[in-house]
């Protein structure tokens, strides 16, 4: 069995930190997978692992981890998250108090000059002072730089720890040997402090923003209750969730949340599940119906009996799925990943060969003072972290607006190719329709009457378990007709079924059956047609390869999927209807449905192969089902929608779960992922155009015609800005609405 | 005479950190998968 461990991170200052982390685990025999959340500060690890193993891992690679249980674990990640928010704070604090006097004085020409010998000491004492502050304030980067370092690592911390570090023994080498010839006279204390100072607050400010991307996800964990009453023996008592057993009977009052999904065994009241399903309106619940943990329990009050606990509540499903869906990491992040990887190298390199490039180039007076200031500033302002952030932060903000809507992404690369889709196909029972077929007609044929006929037909039908003989069943049963056992029943795939009953063969089912049996139909044709034309869905009986009758279904278009099939087409988007029903009743939903395609009378089996053919014509396709004859075809298409009241199979083989039945859903997810991607986009290109025109600009490039140069100081600001902004920009997504909700 | 010092320092400090971040955790890399 393949099992999932969970661990938060700490020590993680940079995305150029993912990749060691996860090689680091990889390493350990039997992980299968290693997926770091960079905005998260967690990773996900598949395969049969002790977590003591793949602790000690993440702590021989320089930083450390700790399990992520339940539900307190959280909570305490939390607090130590806003430990940490308070201490950056702190830290930015202290070294601003010495930082900004100390530049506030040297701009106003009130601090001494490094000639005297008193004024010399006075900068030894403030030198000293500085080492006190960065051992502070730095500290942190200083140990994280030399950790990866062993690890054959760089990130954000290498750059800070050389930056303030050359800056501080630069100043002091100045101070303490006058005589230095190469050497410019000004000691670089403040810029260090305020380097620091700046770089802590930027550093605070990110947190904090970070914490509010995984809103979407605690506002699903708040819905657990933490407590439930449970009846034992007679005596009903309060008991904390994790003591609810299997089978236990508990009683829900009214107001009160639903604590574990059960079945309903006495009462019955209306239950608010639009938390889970983004479904608005209450849901009428009686005896023998499913309620689900986390929902509303409106007026009534009823007992239930607890049918899945723990982890397998929907609720926790959800909530892993959408972690691990926050987690995913489209193609275009694993790119970046592999760029932030060897982007800090690159920067050591660089700064190197700024230094080199004014020693040689910077003419006589001031070459050691441009090499110097250059290359320090190139290391502070170079910021891997906004590269690595714009990826996973925009993807936890946007997968969690979708769920918010009822959408569930399982598949990061499912997000980046919504933007290309341009054919939708919808299986038309239960996505576009109810789902709920009922009978509409019974037409007799010969000397039957319409009783024996339902009788007969609900009889055949009873051992099946298609939408439509379930139909059939109850109205049978609804007119109080006894069924009749019947023997060698078999289900005919996307035909019907053939059985027998009294002696006599029986098949009921499509136009196709009777053709394939050569069974004449002629004497109902014309009724046929005319419900075909009504968008029903007419079945013929034979008995004894003659027609007895037909019996009609229809099942209700859902109210809204016409808004929704026109909300796709404002997209661009062709929408494609596939379904096994007849052409004429098909047709008859499409019209009104404006549907642009209709495919009908497809076997279950070929729907894979029309969207394969779809595909080959070079469409980027799209398919929502429901059933578990849809699962290949969802699994095929470039993103694949399922029905979340559908079958389990199909919500595995798609790439996004619908929790409610509703195609504006499916319209929704893909406005969120566009929105999402383009965010990343954003992200990427602010992140990329920093670096590329901060970093030349800090070598001194503009110095030799401007006269210009960039303080390290600047650098620090503009750094710490740059993470801070890229986390700022994904929250704009917080507040995004899709169409259907701002209408 | 400095800036020659100078500049071999630095370019030592490249092949350092050439070494350091690349070729040796690539050469580890590649003899743990030998294993």
């Amino acid at each position: 069995m393949n099992n999932t461990l969970r661990l938060s991170l700490s020590g993680m200052s940079c995305a150029g930190c993912v990749a060691s982390i996860e090689d680091a685990i990889n390493s350990v025999a039997a992980v299968k997978s290693a997926n770091v959340n960079f905005a998260e500060r967690t990773v996900t690890i598949g395969g049969d692992v002790l977590p003591q193993q793949v602790i000690a891992a993440v702590r021989n690679a320089g930083y450390d981890a700790a399990e992520l249980n339940g539900l307190d674990d959280e909570a305490d990640k939390d607090q130590a998250e806003k430990r940490y928010y308070f201490k950056l704070l702190k830290q930015a604090g202290v070294a601003a108090l010495l930082g900004v006097p100390l530049f506030i004085f040297g701009m106003a020409g009130l601090l001494p000059g490094l000639e005297a010998v008193n004024a010399r000491l006075f900068w030894f004492g403030i030198g000293l002072l500085t080492l006190l502050v960065l051992f502070y304030s730095a500290g942190h980067f200083y140990s994280g730089a030399l950790k990866s370092a062993k690890n054959h690592n760089a990130n954000m911390d290498t750059l800070i720890a050389l930056g303030t570090g050359s800056a501080w023994v630069y100043s002091m080498l100045i101070v303490a040997l006058p005589d230095l010839p190469v050497m410019a006279q000004h000691a670089y204390f403040e810029a260090a402090a305020i380097i620091v100072a700046l770089i802590n607050l930027g550093a605070a400010l990110e947190t904090r923003a970070r914490g509010k991307t995984s809103k979407a996800i605690k506002r699903l964990i708040g819905l657990q209750p933490k407590t439930a009453r449970v009846i034992r023996s007679g005596i009903e008592q309060d008991i904390t969730i994790d003591e609810v057993g299997f089978d236990d009977t508990l009683r829900v009052r009214p107001g009160e949340r639903i604590a574990v999904d059960g079945v309903i065994i006495q009462g019955h009241s209306t239950v608010d599940e639009s938390m889970l399903t983004g479904e608005p309106i209450p849901i009428k619940k009686k005896q023998g119906d499913t309620v689900v943990a986390g929902s509303i329990n409106k007026a009534g009050s009823f007992l239930f009996q607890a049918k899945k606990i723990g982890k397998d509540t929907t609720l926790a499903q959800i909530i892993a799925m959408v972690r691990s869906a926050q987690s995913a990491k489209p193609q275009i992040g694993r790119l970046v990943d592999k760029v932030s990887a060897v982007f800090v190298p690159s920067v050591l390199i660089f700064a190197v060969l700024t230094f080199l490039a004014w020693t040689n180039f910077g003419g006589a007076e001031q070459a050691s003072t441009l090499a110097i200031v250059t290359s320090m500033t190139v290391l502070i302002i170079a910021c891997p972290c906004a590269l690595g952030l714009a990826t996973p932060i925009s993807i936890m903000v946007g997968v969690g607006k979708a769920a918010e809507y009822g959408s569930l992404i399982r598949n990061g690369d499912a997000l980046q190719q919504a933007r290309k889709l341009n054919v939708i196909v919808l299986d038309k029972t239960g996505t576009v329709t109810e789902g709920r077929p009922s009978v509409t007609a019974v037409l007799a044929a010969g000397n039957w009457n319409e009783d024996t006929l339902l009788q007969w037909a609900g009889s055949v039908e009873q051992g099946s378990e298609h939408p439509l003989a379930e139909a059939i069943v109850a109205a049978a049963k609804e007119k109080h007709l006894p069924l009749l056992a019947v023997e060698q029943f078999s289900a005919i795939a996307g035909q019907g079924i053939k059985a027998n009953l009294a002696g006599k063969t029986v098949l009921l089912g499509n136009r196709r059956l009777m053709n394939d049996n050569a069974i004449d139909v002629s004497s109902v044709l014309g009724e046929v047609i005319k419900l075909e034309q009504q968008a029903q869905t007419p079945m013929f009986i034979a008995v004894d390869k003659q027609v007895v009758g037909i019996i009609s279904v229809a099942d209700a278009i859902k109210a809204d999927s016409a808004a929704a099939v026109q909300r796709m087409h404002k997209l661009g988007i062709k929408v494609v209807m596939l379904t096994g029903d007849n052409r004429v009743t098909a047709q008859a939903v499409a019209k009104q449905l404006g549907i642009d395609q209709v495919i009908a009378e497809v076997l279950p089996q070929d729907k894979a192969d029309v969207i394969a053919s779809l595909q080959a014509e070079g469409n980027i396709v799209a398919m929502v089902g429901d059933g578990i004859n849809d699962a290949p075809a969802l699994a095929l298409a470039d993103i694949g929608f399922a029905i979340g009241s559908g079958t389990d199979v199909a919500i595995e083989s798609a790439d996004v779960t619908l929790m409610r039945g509703s195609l504006h859903a499916v319209v929704d997810a893909i406005a969120i992922s566009k929105v999402t991607v383009r965010n990343i986009k954003q992200n990427l290109f602010g992140a990329f155009i920093y670096n590329v025109i901060g970093i030349p600009i800090a070598a001194g490039v503009i110095f030799p015609f401007t006269g210009l140069l960039l303080s390290p100081m600047i650098a620090g600001a503009a750094m710490a800005m740059s993470s801070f902004t890229v986390v700022t920009n994904a929250n704009r997504l917080r507040f995004f609405t899709p169409q259907e909700s701002k209408s | 005479m400095n800036t020659l010092i100078i500049n071999s320092l630095g370019f030592v400090l490249i092949a350092i950190i050439i070494w350091w971040f690349w070729l040796a955790p690539y050469s580890a890399k590649k003899h743990r998968n030998q294993e």
